[in-house]
This record gives C-alpha cells, sequence and structure tokens, in this order.
C-alpha cells in the first residue's frame, strides 16, 4: 500500500513540478511577502522593510485570500478532471483502491502546497529578517514559523474541500464553479453574513453574542487561521476586524490549531467517503 | 488444464438498452496464444473491458488465474497487463516516468522498478529513448511502450487491443517476434486485431464474436482445415481478351494481365500449371489471394455481409 501512495503522490508532485505549479506558487508567495514587508508601511509615508510581526500579521490578511483560492484550483479537478479524460477508469484497473488513489493524491498536492509555502514565505522571511536586523529573534522566527505552518494547513484544508466538490460532481466546469463559490463564501461572505447578525441582534451581542462568537468563527477555517496569526500579536487586532474580537478571547493557539487539523480531516474524510460511493 | 482465463455466462447491457454481450462463455488456457476476433460492434472490447475491470458486467462470473475479478479483484488485476488500442499515458511524462509510475501502481517499489524498466524497454528497443518526453516519439514507438507499460509488472495475462493498428510492417514483424518471445517464456496472450493474418500467424486458439454472441471457439488449425478452396491469384505475360477454360476450376479474368484461379483442396496445383501451358499462357509469378482466416471469418460473421469491417 504504502508503495503505492508513494508512487500515486510523486505522480501528483511530478505533475505539478512540470505544469510550473510549484515554482508558480512559491514565486508569489515570495513576492508576496517581501512586497508586502517593503511597501506595508507606504501609507505612513515611508517605503522600506517593517518589523517582521507587522509583516506577518498583514500577510496572515492576504494570505487568507490567496492560499484558499490557490489550493481550490490546483485541486478542483482531481477526480472530475480525470474521469472527463477517461484515466480514473484506467486507474481502477490497476489493483489501487479508491482510498488509496485519492490519499495518494492529497499528499502530492499537500506536497505542493508545502514547498510553495515553505520555499516562498521561508525565503522572504530570511530576506525580511536580514534587513531589519532580526535574524537572532527567537521569537519573531517561532511566530513566523507558525504563520507558515498554519498557512500550509489551510493550504490543505482547501485541498481537502476541493476534493469533496471534484468527487460529487459530473463535470469539470462545475466543479470550477463550486470551487469559485467555496471561495467566495468563505472568505467574504461567511464573515459579513457574521456581521450582519451580529449588528441585526446587538441586544444579544453582550450576553450570548459575545461567548459564542468566538465559536461561530471556528466554523470558517480561513477565520480560524487568522485568528490564530493574530493570537500572538495583541497591538494589530484593532485592524483585524471581527477575528480580532476573537483573537483576544478564548481560543488558544493549540484550539486554534486542532480546528485546522480537524479543517482537514473531515472533508478529506468526507472526499474518501464520497469518492467510494461514487458511480464512475 | 489450469484456465488463464474463465468466463461465464457474461452478460452486458449499456444504459441505452444495447446488448453487447448475450452470454458469453469462454475459456484460455495459460501459456496460449489467443485470438479474440469479431467485426467493429461485435463486443470485443466491451468483454477485455470487463476482464480488465474497465467495464461494469450485467450478469456473469469471470475469474483470471483461478481469481474472481468481483471478489478477489486486486489479484485478479495483478495478473494482468492491458494494452488498449489508444494511447492513453501520460504525454508529457518521459517514457521512464511511465512505466515506472506504472510499477508503482502495482505495488512495486521504484528501486524494482527502474531496473524492471531497464529489462522492458530494452527489450522494446526504447531504452535510448528512456528520457523523451512520450509525446515526442513516433507512432511505433507509442505503440511499443504501450507494451512496455504493460509488461511492467509482469503480468500473467497480456491482454493486447489492436497493438499493430497503424504500425509499419517492418515494425509490425519486430513486434510479432517479441510477443512470440514472451508468449515462449510463459506469459498467456489474448490478441484483438483486425489483420486477420496477424491472428493466423500468432495466434493457437481462436473465438469470434458477433452480435455479442461467440460464434466460433476453436483452435487455429482446425479452423483453416475447414476451408474447401484457395484462391490464387497469377500474373501474366501478356495480356487476355478473356479468361481461359481450365476444366473443373473458377477463373476470373481480373485485368487483361491478371487471372484469378479457385482451386479445391483435393486437387493440387500442377494441373492448372498444365492447362495454362497447353495454351500457351505464361504465369510469371503467383500469390495467395485472400489471407485463409479472412475468408473463413467473412464465412462466419453474417454470412460475409460484414466484409467491409474487415481490412
Amino acid at each position: 500500500m504504502i508503495a503505492v501512495l508513494r508512487t500515486i503522490a510523486i505522480k501528483e508532485f511530478r505533475d505539478g513540478l512540470r505544469n510550473q505549479w510549484v515554482i508558480a506558487i512559491t514565486a508569489v508567495f515570495a513576492l508576496l511577502a517581501v512586497g508586502l514587508a517593503y511597501f506595508g508601511p507606504a501609507a505612513s509615508g515611508t517605503v522600506g522593510f517593517a518589523s517582521l510581526a507587522t509583516t506577518i500579521v498583514s500577510l496572515a490578511s492576504l494570505a487568507v485570500f490567496l492560499i484558499p483560492l490557490i489550493a481550490l484550483l490546483l485541486a478542483y479537478d482531481t477526480v472530475v478532471g480525470e474521469q472527463e479524460q477517461g484515466t480514473l477508469l484506467l486507474l481502477f484497473s490497476y489493483p489501487i483502491g479508491r482510498t488509496e488513489l485519492l490519499l495518494g493524491k492529497f499528499a502530492g498536492h499537500a506536497l505542493i502546497m508545502t514547498v510553495a509555502t515553505v520555499v516562498g514565505f521561508g525565503t522572504a522571511a530570511v530576506l525580511i529578517a536580514t534587513f531589519t536586523h532580526e535574524l537572532g529573534s527567537l521569537e519573531l522566527w517561532r511566530e513566523f514559523g507558525y504563520f507558515i505552518v498554519s498557512a500550509t494547513l489551510l493550504g490543505w484544508v482547501f485541498i481537502a474541500i476541493a476534493y469533496v466538490i471534484s468527487v460529487s460532481v459530473a463535470e469539470k466546469s462545475t466543479a470550477a464553479g463550486l470551487a469559485l463559490g467555496v471561495w467566495f463564501v468563505s472568505v467574504i461572505v461567511f464573515d459579513l453574513g457574521l456581521l450582519g447578525v451580529l449588528v441585526a441582534t446587538r441586544g444579544a451581542v453582550g450576553t450570548l453574542g459575545r461567548e459564542v462568537f468566538p465559536y461561530l468563527l471556528l466554523l470558517n477555517p480561513t477565520d480560524v487561521f487568522r485568528v490564530a496569526n493574530l493570537v500572538g500579536f495583541e497591538p494589530a487586532r484593532n485592524y483585524a476586524g471581527l477575528v480580532g474580537i476573537a483573537a483576544g478571547g478564548a481560543l488558544s493557539l493549540g484550539a486554534l490549531s486542532a480546528a485546522l487539523v480537524a479543517w482537514v480531516a473531515a472533508p478529506l474524510a468526507l472526499a474518501v467517503w464520497r469518492f467510494g460511493r461514487k458511480e464512475i | 488444464m489450469s484456465m488463464a482465463l474463465s468466463v461465464r455466462g457474461l452478460t452486458k447491457t449499456y444504459a441505452n438498452g444495447h446488448r453487447a454481450l448475450k452470454g458469453v462463455d469462454l475459456d484460455v488456457a495459460q501459456g496460449d496464444f489467443f485470438a479474440l476476433l469479431g467485426p467493429n460492434g461485435a463486443g470485443k472490447t466491451t468483454l477485455i473491458g470487463i476482464i480488465s475491470s474497465l467495464v461494469n458486467k450485467t450478469s456473469g462470473k469471470v475469474w483470471i488465474f483461478g481469481k474472481d475479478i468481483d471478489t478477489e479483484f486486486a489479484d485478479a488485476r495483478t495478473h494482468i497487463g492491458l494494452v488498449p488500442q489508444e494511447f492513453n499515458f501520460p504525454v508529457f511524462e518521459p517514457v521512464i516516468e511511465v512505466v515506472v509510475n506504472q510499477a508503482g501502481y502495482y505495488g512495486m517499489d521504484r528501486r524494482r522498478a527502474f531496473a524492471r524498466a531497464e529489462t522492458v524497454l530494452q527489450q522494446l528497443g526504447l531504452w535510448a529513448k528512456r528520457r523523451t518526453t512520450s509525446r515526442n516519439l513516433s507512432g511505433g514507438m507509442k505503440r511499443r511502450l504501450m507494451i512496455a507499460r504493460a509488461l511492467m509488472h509482469e503480468p500473467d495475462l497480456l491482454i493486447l487491443d489492436e497493438p499493430t493498428a497503424g504500425v509499419d510492417i517492418e515494425l509490425r514483424r519486430s513486434m510479432w517476434d517479441f510477443l512470440r518471445r514472451i508468449n515462449a517464456d510463459g506469459t498467456t496472450i489474448i490478441l484483438t486485431t483486425h489483420y486477420l493474418e496477424e491472428a493466423e500467424s500468432l495466434c493457437r486458439n481462436i473465438a469470434i464474436i458477433d452480435e455479442g454472441v461467440l460464434v466460433e471457439n476453436t483452435g487455429m488449425k482446425q479452423l483453416l482445415n475447414r476451408l474447401d478452396t484457395e484462391t490464387f491469384v497469377l500474373d501474366l505475360a501478356r495480356p487476355l481478351d478473356a479468361p481461359p477454360p481450365i476444366g473443373g476450376h473458377t477463373v476470373r479474368l481480373i485485368d487483361e494481365t491478371t487471372l484469378e484461379v479457385e482451386i479445391h483442396k483435393r486437387e493440387g496445383i500442377n494441373g492448372v500449371f498444365c492447362r495454362l501451358t497447353e495454351l500457351g499462357i505464361e504465369v510469371v509469378s503467383m500469390r495467395n489471394k485472400a489471407n485463409r482466416l479472412e475468408q473463413l471469418f467473412v464465412d462466419l460473421v453474417n454470412g460475409g455481409g460484414r466484409a467491409r469491417d474487415v481490412r
């Protein structure tokens, strides 16, 4: 089973290398991080590398849009694309189980996101730390390390969600539409909806809302990621909108990390389950 | 005798109501070189699709080396190597990756897979092209890559669906030699082809399927022995105006220097030449008109009505 999983994962990763996904995502992440760090202070009338802490908060806000989109685009056609090409049937004629196939593909896609995140953001971090003379700051490396880990997990979450879409539809175009819909809801509509509910029920904010609100954010993986990256940066919470409230609240870094892992596991399990019952 | 493939009561009805297979029973012995023939749309590809788990059957049972494809599917699939008609490898992958990945799908670790790849690619004359992207191979090389890929996990049963379609004669013959060699080494081979001389030359046993039913399943020799007549084409040194009278034989003048003579198996060909010599007709060359199997095939399949489907 391991040899089969490894073969599928390596093939998926090599496909990512061959069609330039890995390089493109890595470059986007590195440019984004360096650009944000350099041009971030422009509002105050100057440019140049700001501190790593400020950069991480800005990055978290931007990565929340970019990483889910990239992950969804990377993986939305994983199953339905192969089905349309006819190669899925061929794979089924080999002694490969459906679970093995999906997990192998997930490992390959997850590796693409991991390499891109670690290399892209990591390179930028080294560059920024060098210019800001913070190379020796262990605390900042810990924070940036967590940012990279959580960004990777966020990518995995949306790969798993893309799999659920990919095993549930019959056409690639439908999968693409649904993937964009999921992205739009999770990065924009969910927060707006939550804000609307809070405003509409302002009488309850002081009692029920204040306790329930942080947990409602757990329903959206992008908010979990944002909150997790704000927990360690108190001054930035004021600028972080809704999630800033939750970041100062009851959710610990451990709980938020566990929530992200659960957000990877649950859709992946759902995708495996649905794939096992799919008529090809 | 141990069977490489056993099929019992196999039926397939597609969603549109088309009955592609109507209760097929078939046995292929271990070590056999077996031809599965039939006109277009007869059910060959459906039958191969079910055997190799590409198509779901409606009813019936299939065993590969005694393994039920329903209950022991992983074991059953491990025994099969399939060479489909269409190229279906990833075109942007180098040759070596295509074959090594294939081995990995069957659980072979990469070190062993690379060693096996070298052997198979050497045998098929593709080793020098191992780093070439698959889409840059010639048509013949792509055909050989399909065979190499199917052989990577050392299958006991190799199924080839028209492996030489569109391949030039030189390459076709080298592929025949290769297939004969691996069959002699113990691999059971099932071949579908439209080139009937290919089936006649390679296969020991034959099944002919038409409209979802096996209309023949016998030894190649037994089948060919059923032929009563053979037709010869004679190229003449000088033109003729009309077919010459050769007693007891049907003679046709195809063009002014080409004569077609039908000869019964019981009679020798010498009599024809004696008579032609008496008439002063000089023959410069002679060949068998049609492949013998082709004649039988046409007879068996709808009384010749589908001859147009056979190349």
